[in-house]
């Protein structure tokens, strides 16, 4: 599922050979609708609840092992990763877990490093 | 990479760049490091100061309130800010072709050469993700990068599509239109971090050909009071005013005056054997003696009513 801005002249835009549109905002996973990092990262400051606010270290381990060890008050499902204020992306929340749905190119081994700054 | 000197390079350009031998003289340094600070996920005080916590020096480029220039050795892909879209490395020179253009937020913005995207995710930038803007490129490889960038840079208001640029389907008009075109990208050429001149453009007699036919189906494809800019990143006068020139012989074409306070040369009165319309005085050509960046020239035209 896509996000594009409303116009009025985007009927007459349907002509053209479309190769992509917008920003991607849910795909599907099994039965569940998950929210893109790519989204959340332009609206997820928007949200009131399922925000997992980490500590550098913990994000620094969520990225690293794709997995942080820790409880929350959350029921399961995906939440929002915030840290220092900047939303970082998607994970999903399991009892006792918190699993990374980050893109895998979203931080590279430089970026990853920088984590910990 | 070249090993001729800048001297050498250009020496066909000495009787048109005013200071030729500071112009040569820039060439031999390296290009500095430009940030854009993407205000579509980012706030401009906070990134500034992550990049002092992180220890890195920056100046705003004034009047351009966002855009950083950074000391050299900064590697802009390394940095957090960068992978989440807060920031996207672009030459200040780039970033003044989508000024120029002014989209407004509901305006239908056509992008004809648009990969990589850096110019595309600015004018949505500007727009403040409203509006529209259909980013063409002609190769669809092309559109990887594209794409990536539209996302990462948290873009909304965009549609791709991939045609030959000079074909592009006359279907609607738009109330602006960037091209943006393949160049020789002579403005590209400073010493690299090694000493060495370093050259990132392609050559070809064909370019002024393609880029004539480019900006002839930009401009048919522009609504009447809409704006164009026509850009390249080339000193090389056939490949700029030549093709300014073929447009308004062609067209109900009318060059506007950039209002930026900017330093900048004036677009040429002749060239070789040819002379060119007054008003092509108008455009704009950047030389990195002047503005510390990318070569680059700019033409802003209108279309009558």
């Amino acid at each position: 599922m896509w996000l594009l801005s409303q116009h009025s002249r985007l009927p007459a835009l349907a002509s053209l050979r479309v190769e992509s549109v917008g920003l991607p905002l849910l795909r599907q996973v099994n039965t569940y609708l998950k929210p893109t990092t790519a989204a959340l990262q332009v609206f997820g400051n928007y949200a009131t609840r399922n925000v997992v606010n980490l500590a550098s270290s913990q994000l620094t381990e969520l990225v690293a092992n794709g997995i942080l060890t820790s409880d929350f008050a959350f029921s399961s499902g995906y939440v929002i990763v915030e840290t220092e204020g900047i939303i970082i992306g998607c994970a999903l929340y399991l009892p006792g877990r918190l699993i990374s749905q980050f893109p895998r190119h979203l931080f590279t081994a430089q970026t990853w490093e920088d984590l910990s700054k | 990479m070249t090993s001729r000197s800048p001297e050498q390079c250009f020496a066909s350009y000495r009787s048109i760049i005013l200071d030729f031998a500071d112009f040569c003289e820039k060439l031999r340094h390296p290009l500095p490091v430009h940030l854009r600070i993407n205000t579509l996920k980012a706030l401009v005080t906070e990134t500034c100061l992550r990049l002092t916590r992180l220890g890195i020096q920056w100046i705003l480029e004034d009047p351009i309130d966002i855009v950083l220039r950074v000391r050299n050795g900064v590697r802009p892909g390394h940095l957090r800010e960068y992978s989440l879209g807060h920031l996207h490395s672009q030459a200040f020179s780039s970033v003044l072709a989508g000024l120029i253009l002014d989209p407004k937020p509901a305006s239908l913005v056509l992008d004809l050469c648009a990969a990589p995207g850096s110019k595309t995710t600015l004018l949505a930038q500007l727009m403040r993700n409203n509006g529209v803007i259909v980013a063409n490129e002609k190769n669809p490889t092309r559109l990887i990068p594209l794409r990536t960038n539209l996302k990462r840079l948290g873009v909304t208001n965009t549609i791709s599509v991939c045609y030959p640029g000079q074909h592009f389907p006359k279907l609607l008009a738009f109330d602006r239109v960037l091209v943006d075109v393949p160049c020789s990208g002579e403005g590209t050429l400073r010493t690299g971090p090694d000493g060495t001149l370093r050259w990132s453009g392609q050559s070809g007699s064909r370019l002024p050909s393609l880029q004539r036919e480019l900006l002839l189906r930009a401009f048919d494809l522009l609504a009447p009071n809409g704006i164009l800019v026509y850009s390249t990143c080339t000193y090389n006068p056939d490949e700029n005013e030549s093709v300014v020139q073929c447009l308004l012989d062609n067209r109900p074409a009318s060059i506007e005056p950039i209002s930026l306070d900017i330093p900048h040369a004036p677009g040429l009165e002749r060239w070789q054997e040819i002379t060119y319309d007054p008003s092509i005085r108008l455009c704009w050509r950047i030389y990195p003696h002047q503005l510390d960046t990318v070569g680059f020239f700019l033409a802003r035209v209108g279309r009558a009513n």
